[in-house]
This record gives C-alpha cells, structure tokens and sequence, in this order.
C-alpha cells in the first residue's frame, strides 16, 4: 500500500519536474523570442508596439535580412569568417591537442611549466591585446591581410582547446600507453591513430565552440584589418548598430539572426558526437 | 629586439620596391586615379563618403576607400595607434576643440590652413568658424558636420495636447507641465545605456542661464561647485524632482524609439538625431519638428551649443599630400552638395544650393548665419577630455540621485583643479 | 634544440661497447650519424608537438603580455613616446577608490558566475540526465550559447528596461513589489547582468556536465543504489566526485571568465551609471581606450592576470592532485 503511494508520489513528482522545467524553458526562450519577433517588423512598428506583440506581417524578416546584408555588406565578411573559423579551429584543436598529447602522455621536462606558458593566453583581458597586436601587425606586414586573421584566431583559441585536452589526456594515459607499446608504434603514430580517435568528442566539442568564437568576433576584426574582403562578418554587421549605425533595430535584429545560421547549423550537426560520445577521464584523480 | 627583427623584411621588401615605384610612379601619376583611406566610426556616412568618391575621381583623379569601425573606441585607438607611423589613415574624421589638441601637440595632424583661408576667400565659409578647428590661428581639420543642438517635439503629442511650440521658458515648463499631468514624459533623457549623456543638460542649463559662465567653467576660470553653478544646476535638479524627465532605466539602448512611440514628448540633441529618426521611420516636418531651446534669462536666449566634427589629415601619411588636394575638393560647393545630399545632413559650406538640404535644418543655419545666435562649444569638446569623462559620470549618478548635486560638483571640481594643476605644471 | 646539431664526441663513450668494436673510424661515421641524430631526435620529438602551440601562443599572445608589463610601467598615450614612471601606475591604480569597487563588482561576477552557470548547470544536468524529452530542453538551453555578447546585451536591455519584458511580467503576475530599474542602481544591475550573462554561459557548462556524467560506469552507481544510497548520498558521494576533471574546467574558465567580464557590461552601462557597475576589466578598458593612459591600464591588466594565475595554479594543484603537476 505504502509502497504503491510512494511509486505513484514519484511519478508526480516528475511530472511535477517536468512541469516546472518546461516553464524554465519557456522563461529561457523568451528573449530570444525578442530577436525573432523584432526582425519581422518594420522600424515603425517596432517602435509603436509592444516588446513581445507579433508582427503585423511576419514576411517582413525577408526584407530586414535583404536590407542588413545589402547595408551593412555583409556578404563580404560571410566568406572570411568562415575560412576564420573553420581554419582557425581547426588549427587550435590540432595544434592544442598534440601539445597536450606531449604534456600529457610524452617525457618532456617541466610539463606544467610547458602547460602553464600555453594556458596563460587565456588570463589575459583580450582587450589588451588590441593595441600590442595592431603594432606588431603593421610592423611585420600582417595588418589586414587573411593570413593574419587565421593566425590571430588560431592563437586565441589555443589555450582554452589546450586546458580540456590535458584534462583529458590525463584520464587517458593507462590506456593509450598499453594500446601504444602493444602495436609498437611510435609517438607519432599513436598520436594520430590512437590518441586523436580516442579524443574525437572533446575535439569536436572545441572545435564548435571556437568556431562559434571566432564567428562572433568583431573587435579585433575591426582593429586588426581594415579591408571589406579582409574584415569578418560580425564587423561587418555591427556597422547598423549604434547611435551612429546604419539600421534599425528590426534591421540589425535580422541581421544577428542570420548570421547566427552557421553556427547553429553547425551544433545540430555535431551535437549528438559530442553530447554522447566523450568518454572521459574520471580517472583524472 | 623581436620589433628590430621584424621590421627588417618590411624594409628589405620597400628596399626593393623604391625602383619599382620610381620608374611606375612617374608614369602613373598623371593618368591612374589614386584612391587614399578615409577612416570614420560612423557608418552612415559611408554612402555620402562613396558618392564625394565618385565625384572627386572625376574631378581631380583621386578617390577615397571609406574604413568603417563601429565601435568609437577601437577606431580611436587604432587611428591613435598608427597616427605616429608612416601607416596613419591620411584621412579620418575626429572631434573638434579639445578632443584633437593632444594630436596638434604631438605635430601629428597637417596643417590646412591654406585650404580654409581660399575656401573663406570664395565666400563659401564664415572666417569665424575656422577657429574652432585649430589653435593659435591655424587650422588642423575642415568641417565634415557642424551640428546644432536643439530640442526635437513629437508633433502628434503636441497636436494631441493642443499644444505649440514654446517661445519662452516658462512657455517650455507649462508645455512640460501639460505633458506631464497627460502622461506623457516631457523630456527624455537616457543616463543608463548612455554614459555621456548626463553632460547634455548641464552645458544647456548653464548656457540658458549664462553663457559666460559656462565658458569660465570650461576653461578652469570657475570652479564647477562655484555658488551660481550650484544655483543653475539646482534649477535642473527641480525639473528632475518636477518628474519632466524620463525614469533611470526607462530605455534600451534605443533613443528614436520613445520618441517615435509617443510616450516622450521633447528630446534634446544634435541635430544629427535627424539620420536616427529616419532609420525609425519618422518624418522631419510631418512627424516632428525642432526647435532653439528658450533662454531662462535672457542672455540665455541667443545661446546655441555647436557640435562640430572635423576631417583630419595625417601629417606621417606618405599620401598627405594626396590627402591635402582631396581636402580641397572636399570643402568646395560640389563636393559639399554632393555629401549633404545623400546623406541628408546640412552642409557647412554657406554656398551649397539649399534645395539639396533638409529643411528643418536649413532654417536653423540661416538664422545663425545671419548672426542670431551665439554658439558655444559642445561640453565634450569645450574643455580637456581627461575631465570630460570623469565628469559625466559624475553628473550621471546626479541624474540618478539628485539630491547628491554637491557632492557631484565638489566632485568635479576636484577632478577639473587635478587636471589643471597637473597640466599647468608640465 | 637544432635537430641537426654537430656530433657530440662526449657522447661516443656512453655508447654500449659491443657495438663500437667492429667498426672502423670510418664507417662509423656513416652508421652511426643517423642512429645518434636519431637519439636526439627522439630526445626532442616530444618538445616538437608543444612547438606549434608555443609559436602561436608565444609569438603573438605572450608577445602582447609581455609588451604590456613593459608599458605598465610607463605613461603612454599612443601618440607620444611612452615615458618610464616606475611603479607609479601600480601605485595609482590600487589607491583609486573606483578600483575597490570595481574589484568588489569583480568577485560578485565571480561568485554569481559559480552559482549560476556552474551551479547552476550542474543542477540542470543532473535533473535532466532522468528525465524524458532531455535532448529538447538540452537544446533549447544550450541556444543563448551561439549569439554574440553584443545581441545578448540588445535583447537583455529589452529585458530590464523599466516597462520592459521583466517588470511587465513580474506586474502581470502580482509581484509589483519585485517590479524595479533593474540597471540603475547598484548592487541590482550588476546582479541583473550575472543573469543576463549566466543565459549564454549555462548551456555550455550544462553540456559539459552532462557528459562527464554520462561517462560515469553504470555499474557505480548500481552498486551505491543496492547499498541503499539515495538520490542526495549518490550525488555527494559518487556523482560529484567523479565529475571533478569536468568541474576543475568548468569552474576555471568560469572563474577566469568573470575575471575579464567586460563586453556584455561595457554594452549594457559602461560601467555605470556613475561608475557603480565596473569590473576591473572594464576600468582597464576605460584606462586604456576612453582615458589613453595605456599604462595604467597595463598596470590593471597585469594584476588582473596575476590574481587570475594564482587562483588558477592554486586550484589545479588541490583539484587534480595526481596529475602531472
């Protein structure tokens, strides 16, 4: 009897979870619900109607996005971003993981040390960067050009890539090393054929989420390049924000949601390698 | 020793380039159109830079590449940044009075003098407004905008109210009154999203009151906590206790929204507020108007506070004098039809054909151009930058919390003797 | 560290004997050059996987880092020659009363960071690992995570204004009371921005969370469970330690994160009004890009970093203690 009660208690109880969780949800939605709503009205109505009301003609998004992308010239930036983040990425994950590799799993001297240098670019406030960076660029030649976007956005990502990967190889080590001397194989290629597929779901996860990064910055892509072809694409489209911007909120509010488009294309895509397929180090201890 | 370095292959690199040019250069001259960099943090006014562009590629063979940064702070930095190398944008926009002293100082902005003195010549310019863009009889930038600061009425919410356009001040307070006890905020202003806009009632106050007071201010001569600045700044904390004003927090970082909405009637800006209310889809003349704001005395009521924002000129550019011939060009009546034109702004130049100007504006620049207002320097650029930006914060936390006014101006006043002592000292 | 170095002679004598004997001077020479270049290269290989990150780090991040400690001790202005003044930038910036206050507003980003999005996101992965419908709701707040600072900022500042989205709500349900300027006074909007910044932070730290516990042997907690363990006991007994790897990242890059809080504060108040919703990153900013006093704002950014460090080696060594540290 009392048994059955506490059954049935617990399955309200989890309803009663549920319940609670989906209007957390809804809360969690709503302002983006914002940005949705407002890329779908004219700059009039947005002014004259409420935050949330629905837009008098929801076929309005098609002519904000046209008219952000042709303002703030968007199409440009598109490109270079996505060379950005793809290549930059990818560079940080690979150049990340084999340093974590050696950390990790290699006889170096003074491992920490070695790790403390590479992950000491992320306790720097970016913004201080700016300025060392702008002369550094213009003296060397690698102001506005593709080249040195890549390697400044490479650089960037390094250390946050480095610190999971070393978390990582930790808990991995026992079992890379007897697979490794069981196949006789060198360093190099129990990297490649063992360490790498083994570390495949934090490597995916970095490598959306430094996309992502790199996707949405716009400050150094303003300070460190000055060329349409060269500048990113959030640059790009933050010339309609701003007192002295281009466009009107439903305009610039467009604009956020397209260019969003890549980077959620790009978690759907990998989301379930990443969500279910780490296995990790709880051996990190 | 890593700059050293590095700086070896540029030069190996320009080393082998001088010939190059040289045998190029010569040729090229004459027939290629040179196209030189125009930095600006203002967005909008790329299409009316590409359009001078056009006309002056035309006209002298040389064309502009506009840079856009969005974000004020990085643009200044990185034309602060290059200013000093040989990589200086050779053009780019600034701000006038105080704001580009330090550059002047340094040597770093070329000297347009000349260009002013033929342009003054023509007649297109008054010679006064050639001071405000340089120091000690030299000018070091040309007007690109001058901007008046007026008071924008929703004219929907004055028709609604049977309201008009007030002639004085007491005109102005029973306007805000009937506002007010209808619901509707008579004045907006934003001191949350905008951190510099607590200046904008202080240098108005004080310029409605008296003007040569706000000028001994400015130039350190009286102290911000001086008794007959308290006595204005405590008339502006009775209209803030009135409740005219809008509520800390009441804005996103959206200014053209509340106005256009209805739900405040009167918003005190630049005159550039115009290019904002457009992009909300508000009409000049049919959806608001603009008017002088009347004096509280009556050496207030001729006072007009000026905005000017002028095109610098690298010195360290290799394309100065490109640059300088640009200039030129730029201040001429073509040129400057062309650029108010397509970017609906009110051209400086007193000849430039007023159809092609907004209206609501043109009556405004006659009226000063026929000498019915006395302008002062906007508060940003009237006085040092180092007390500009502590001070508005200050005044910020007064809008907030009125009752701090003396704290607030004891405040200032220490910040102001700080900076004059130490720039007296140097 | 050259790979083709000359041949070491010293080293000829540690060689094993046996394989010295049958040699000639000569013919030793051509077998053993690339048997010992081959030693030292398997001596230095391990350095060669740091070498790509090191260059990259090094070459422009540290490059930067160490620029800035040297300008920190100098008055710089950008446009004129920078000038050396010692420690007085040190000096200057930890008597500014502002500087308390924006080191005050730091921690509360700190401990608001802890609570949320790592608290936060660990109670979320936990309820949601058992409940039906988790990929959507894992979804749905993950999503804040790919819009830039600056949108969140715009669509936040909807959220807080005096008639906006929050107070409408909170009045619509009763709770005048509760209804405020959320960004007007301290220490509200400072806490207002916790949230706002916690709406784009808690997804991915859900997300890592979840999948530690997913790689938690089942078998664990079916043993705990037999053993009568509860909900709570499994929590603090198994879960929670297991998932130590994954929190020591999370709490790190939280804590490092709200260190360097600046964009979504510099967007919403620059720091104010008056001053009062400063962080120490944005008194850096302010330093660098408002007041042009670049080593004053290196000053910042240095003590910003070392407190940043400490914390962090500090943290590793008592989390992670049989790891290679």
């Amino acid at each position: 009897m009392i048994e059955k009660w506490a059954i049935r208690q617990r399955a309200l109880d989890r309803y009663l979870a549920l319940a609670l969780l989906c209007l957390f949800a809804i809360a969690w939605v709503t302002p983006l619900a914002i940005v949705a709503l407002s890329s779908m009205k004219t700059p009039r109505e947005q002014s004259q109607s409420g935050i949330l009301a629905l837009p008098e003609n929801a076929a309005m998004i098609l002519d904000n996005i046209a008219s952000a992308s042709e303002l703030s010239g968007i199409g440009n930036g598109i490109l270079s971003s996505l060379i950005y983040a793809f290549v930059g990425s990818v560079t940080a994950v690979i150049a990340a993981s084999s340093a974590a590799y050696s950390i990790a799993m290699l006889k170096i001297r003074f491992p920490f040390f070695w790790f403390l240098i590479i992950y000491s670019g992320t306790i720097f406030p970016f913004q201080m960067y700016l300025m060392p960076l702008f002369g550094l660029y213009q003296t060397v030649g690698l102001y506005d050009t593709r080249f040195g976007m890549l390697l400044f956005y490479s650089a960037i990502t390094v250390p946050f890539c480095i610190f999971v990967f070393r978390n990582y190889f930790i808990g991995m080590q026992g079992e890379v090393i007897e697979a490794a001397s069981l196949d006789g194989a060198s360093s190099f290629q129990t990297y490649l054929r063992i360490v790498l597929p083994m570390a495949k779901a934090p490597a995916l996860f970095l490598f959306v989420t430094q996309f992502s990064w790199i996707w949405n910055d716009f400050l150094f892509g303003q300070v460190l390049a000055k060329s349409d072809d060269v500048r990113p694409v959030m640059t790009s489209l933050a010339m309609l924000s701003g007192t002295y911007g281009k466009g009107s909120i439903p305009q610039q509010m467009a604009g956020a949601l397209t260019a969003s488009i890549p980077t959620l294309i790009l978690f759907f895509a990998l989301q379930k390698h990443f969500m279910q397929g780490i296995i990790l180090n709880t051996a990190g201890e | 020793m890593n700059g050293n370095k590095n700086a070896l292959l540029p030069r190996l690199m320009a080393l082998l380039l001088i010939p190059a040019l040289l045998l190029g250069g010569s040729i090229a001259a004459q027939d290629d159109p040179v196209v030189i960099d125009w930095a600006n943090d203002a967005a909008w006014h790329e299409a009316g830079q590409d359009a001078v562009s056009e006309a002056s590629l035309g006209a002298t063979g040389i064309g502009v590449n506009t840079v856009i940064f969005s974000s004020t702070d990085s643009y200044q930095a990185a034309v602060r940044g290059a200013l000093p190398t040989d990589d200086a944008f050779p053009l780019f926009d600034w701000w006038f009075g105080y704001r580009m002293k330090d550059l002047v100082d340094a040597g770093l902005l070329a000297d347009v003098t000349d260009i002013w003195q033929k342009h003054i010549d023509n007649g297109g310019y008054p010679a006064s407004m050639m001071g405000s863009f340089g120091f000690d009889g030299r000018a070091y930038g040309l007007p690109k905008m001058i901007n008046y600061w007026v008071v924008f009425y929703n004219k929907h919410v004055f028709a609604e109210h049977s309201l008009e356009v007030p002639t004085s001040w007491d005109g102005l307070m029973a306007v805000a009154e009937t506002l007010k006890s209808n619901g509707v905020t008579p004045f907006g202003l934003d001191v949350v999203g905008c951190r510099w806009c607590s200046f904008i009632w202080f240098e108005e106050m004080m310029v409605r009151v008296d003007p040569a007071l706000y000028q001994s201010v400015m130039t350190g001569e009286t102290a911000y906590n001086d008794p007959q600045v308290i006595a204005i700044m405590e008339q502006w904390r009775d209209l803030l206790d009135a409740g005219y004003f809008s509520q800390p927090g009441d804005f996103a970082d959206n200014w053209a929204e509340p106005f256009v909405n209805g739900s405040i009637g009167m918003f005190l800006i630049g005159d550039w507020y115009t290019a904002s209310l457009a992009r909300a889809g508000f009409v000049a003349g049919e959806d608001y108007g603009i008017f002088v704001m009347p004096g509280i005395t009556e050496a207030g009521n001729r006072s007009l506070i000026i905005e000017g924002r002028p095109l610098l000129l690298a010195e360290n550019s290799p394309q100065r004098d490109v640059a300088l011939e640009f200039a030129d060009y730029f201040m001429s009546v073509e040129a400057q039809t062309i650029w108010a034109e397509t970017s609906d702004i009110n051209s400086p130049n007193l000849l430039a054909p007023e159809e092609t100007r907004p209206g609501h504006l043109v009556d405004l620049a006659n009226a000063v151009a026929n000498g019915e207002y006395e302008l002062y320097t906007r508060y940003w650029e009237a006085t040092p930058p180092q007390i500009v930006e502590q001070v508005v914060d200050l005044l910020g936390q007064f809008v907030i919390d009125p009752a701090s006014l003396q704290t607030t101006m004891d405040g200032a006043e220490q910040i102001a003797q700080d900076y004059w002592a130490s720039a007296g000292g140097e | 560290m050259r790979a083709g170095g000359l041949p070491d002679t010293n080293q000829v004598s540690t060689e094993p004997l046996s394989d010295k004997v049958l040699v000639t001077p000569l013919d030793r020479a051509s077998l053993y050059a690339p048997t010992r270049a081959k030693a030292l290269f398997r001596k230095i290989e391990p350095y060669l996987y740091l070498l790509p990150a090191l260059l990259l780090v090094g070459g422009l991040l540290l490059y930067s880092v160490a620029h800035t400690l040297a300008i920190s001790f100098t008055d710089w202005d950008l446009i004129t020659p920078p000038r050396f003044v010692g420690l007085q930038n040190y000096i200057d910036a930890i008597r500014d009363p502002t500087f308390t206050r924006s080191f005050s507003n730091t921690l509360v980003w700190t401990g608001g960071s802890l609570l949320l999005p790592v608290g936060g996101g660990l109670l979320l992965a936990v309820i949601l690992e058992r409940i039906p419908g988790q990929r959507v709701l894992k979804t749905l707040i993950y999503l804040p995570a790919i819009l830039s600072t600056t949108v969140v900022a715009a669509i936040w500042s909807y959220v807080y204004t005096n008639n906006g989205v929050l107070n409408e709500t909170l009045r619509w349900v009763g709770l005048d009371a509760l209804a405020r300027p959320w960004l007007v006074w301290a220490p509200t909007n400072t806490l207002a921005m916790i949230v706002a910044a916690s709406w784009r932070a808690l997804g991915p730290s859900m997300v890592l969370f979840l999948v530690g516990l997913q790689t938690i042997p089942p078998e664990l907690i079916e043993a705990a469970k037999i053993d009568g363990a509860g909900e709570r006991l499994l929590f603090w007994r198994i879960k929670l330690p297991l998932l130590r790897p994954i929190t020591a990242i999370v709490v790190i890059m939280s804590v490092i994160g709200s260190f360097m809080t600046f964009d979504l504060v510099w967007v919403m108040t620059q720091g104010g009004p008056g001053r009062s919703s400063e962080t120490l990153a944005v008194t850096m900013y302010r330093q660098a890009f408002i007041m042009w006093r670049m080593g004053y704002a290196g000053a910042v950014a240095v003590i910003l970093s070392a407190i940043v460090i400490v914390f962090s080696i500090s943290y590793l060594r008592a989390t992670l203690k049989r790891s290679t540290l």
